[in-house]
């Protein structure tokens, strides 16, 4: 039986008339059944799905760790958009732990899928990389803490600012408190660049990962920054 | 290895979804619940869909079921109000549109009382346009099984409204 593409001759023979259907059987079917979604109503529908799914906790974790770097230990988790975790930790066991502890996504150990993260992060702290290229997902953090790390990652590199004047940048000029705990819960530090922020004098302040502000120190050398551009504007 | 991403599957397919959820639950916004449903049940399957699987059939298979549920929620009714709705809005006389509203509504139930996989199939064939291969998938059976389906669906029909000689339009 020739078949061209999406159409069934028989079927569509018989819908015609071709095998004398009762009158208006085949418009009535029509009228029921073949009626498209219009455009303005799959964008609707769209738009309902992606922010549902953006509500969504991810439900894979690709894992995989990079026992040796120059800031210690590093374990990465990757989600199908994205970097997603990335922590400074001497045992993958409890990373893994956190990460059982935050959702029910399955994890996979899958040094292949991370390879692209590990070797970016790899050059970025040999100093053969001035920035990373990669997806981050932040999915499961507030509007602020979104705001707060997209702020962060636009700092250049090079530069360094203060809590306050990322907390002006995003439009809560009082909230630097709150930006700081905000920073302190990055999902993907050296990634999105948290260490960058300075305390308002241009103390160096607090880092949680790693060797604590002895990493945000080497980091910052790293990137060549100068300290003192902490309260201009970038 | 080509790598399928969830959220091209959701702008690649969302449309043609949305018409079949149309076209199986006749109610929109029942359609747009469903749909929203079906993309998160099927997102926290994609981890374990195998590499090399059908999305499309897959995904259709997952819409299936979701309306499934959704229909068993619902209370059976003999037309859909929205196809009704349609009708008085164009123009015909209201006699027509008695007569049409009848046929319709005959027309509606013939194709609503088919097994479920018979009516399903159907409309995966006849109006997603999709090739039995893909029907298949969308029914969880082989592609002879979901040829068989569409053509007990189409022999139902075809008796129940054949046109009779010199009965007019009447059955």
């Amino acid at each position: 039986m020739s078949q061209v593409r999406g159409t069934d001759p028989v079927l569509e023979g018989w819908m015609a008339g071709g095998v004398q259907a009762r009158d208006g059987v085949r418009s009535a079917l029509d009228h029921l059944y073949r009626g498209e979604a219009t455009a303005e109503e799959i964008q609707r529908a769209l738009g309902r799905v992606r922010a549902a799914l953006e509500a969504e906790p991810p439900s894979v974790y690709y894992v995989a760790q990079m026992g040796r770097s120059p800031v210690g230990p590093l374990c990465v988790a990757i989600t199908e958009r994205g970097l997603a975790r990335l922590e400074f930790c001497e045992r993958q066991a409890d990373f893994l732990d956190r990460l059982r502890q935050a959702g029910r996504a399955e994890i996979l150990h899958a040094p292949e899928r991370a390879r692209p993260v590990l070797d970016q992060l790899r050059e970025y702290l040999a100093g053969e990389r001035r920035a990373f290229d990669l997806a981050v997902d932040l999915r499961g953090r507030t509007d602020f803490q979104r705001q707060v790390l997209e702020g962060a990652a636009r700092i250049p590199r090079g530069r360094v600012t203060s809590y306050g004047e990322l907390a002006r940048r995003i439009g809560r000029p009082r909230a630097a408190r709150a930006v700081g705990q905000a920073l302190g819960s990055n999902p993907v530090p050296i990634v999105i660049p948290c260490h960058r922020v300075l305390g308002g004098d241009g103390s160096l302040h607090g880092y949680s990962g790693g060797g604590g502000t002895r990493t945000k120190a080497w980091l910052l050398r790293l990137e060549e920054a100068r300290l003192s551009s902490y309260s201009e504007p970038y | 290895m080509v790598e399928i991403s969830f959220d091209g599957l959701v702008e690649a397919h969302a449309g043609e979804l949305l018409g079949f959820l149309q076209r199986m639950l006749q109610d929109r916004q029942e359609a747009e619940d469903v749909l929203q449903e079906s993309f998160l049940r099927a997102y926290r399957a994609f981890p374990r869909l195998n590499a090399d699987a059908h999305h499309r059939g897959w995904l259709y298979r997952i819409a299936i079921n979701t309306a499934r549920t959704q229909l068993g929620r619902r209370r059976p009714e003999s037309l859909p109000p929205e196809a009704l709705d349609d009708l008085a809005g164009e123009e015909n006389t209201p006699e027509d549109q008695h007569m049409q509203g009848d046929l319709m509504a005959a027309v509606y139930q013939a194709v609503e009382a088919l097994p479920q996989q018979q009516r399903a199939a159907l409309l995966l064939r006849m109006f997603q346009g999709l090739e039995y291969d893909v029907v298949a998938e969308a029914l969880g059976c082989n592609s002879e099984t979901a040829r068989a389906h569409v053509y007990q669906a189409v022999r139902k029909l075809r008796s129940r409204f054949a046109a009779e000689p010199g009965h007019g339009r009447s059955r």
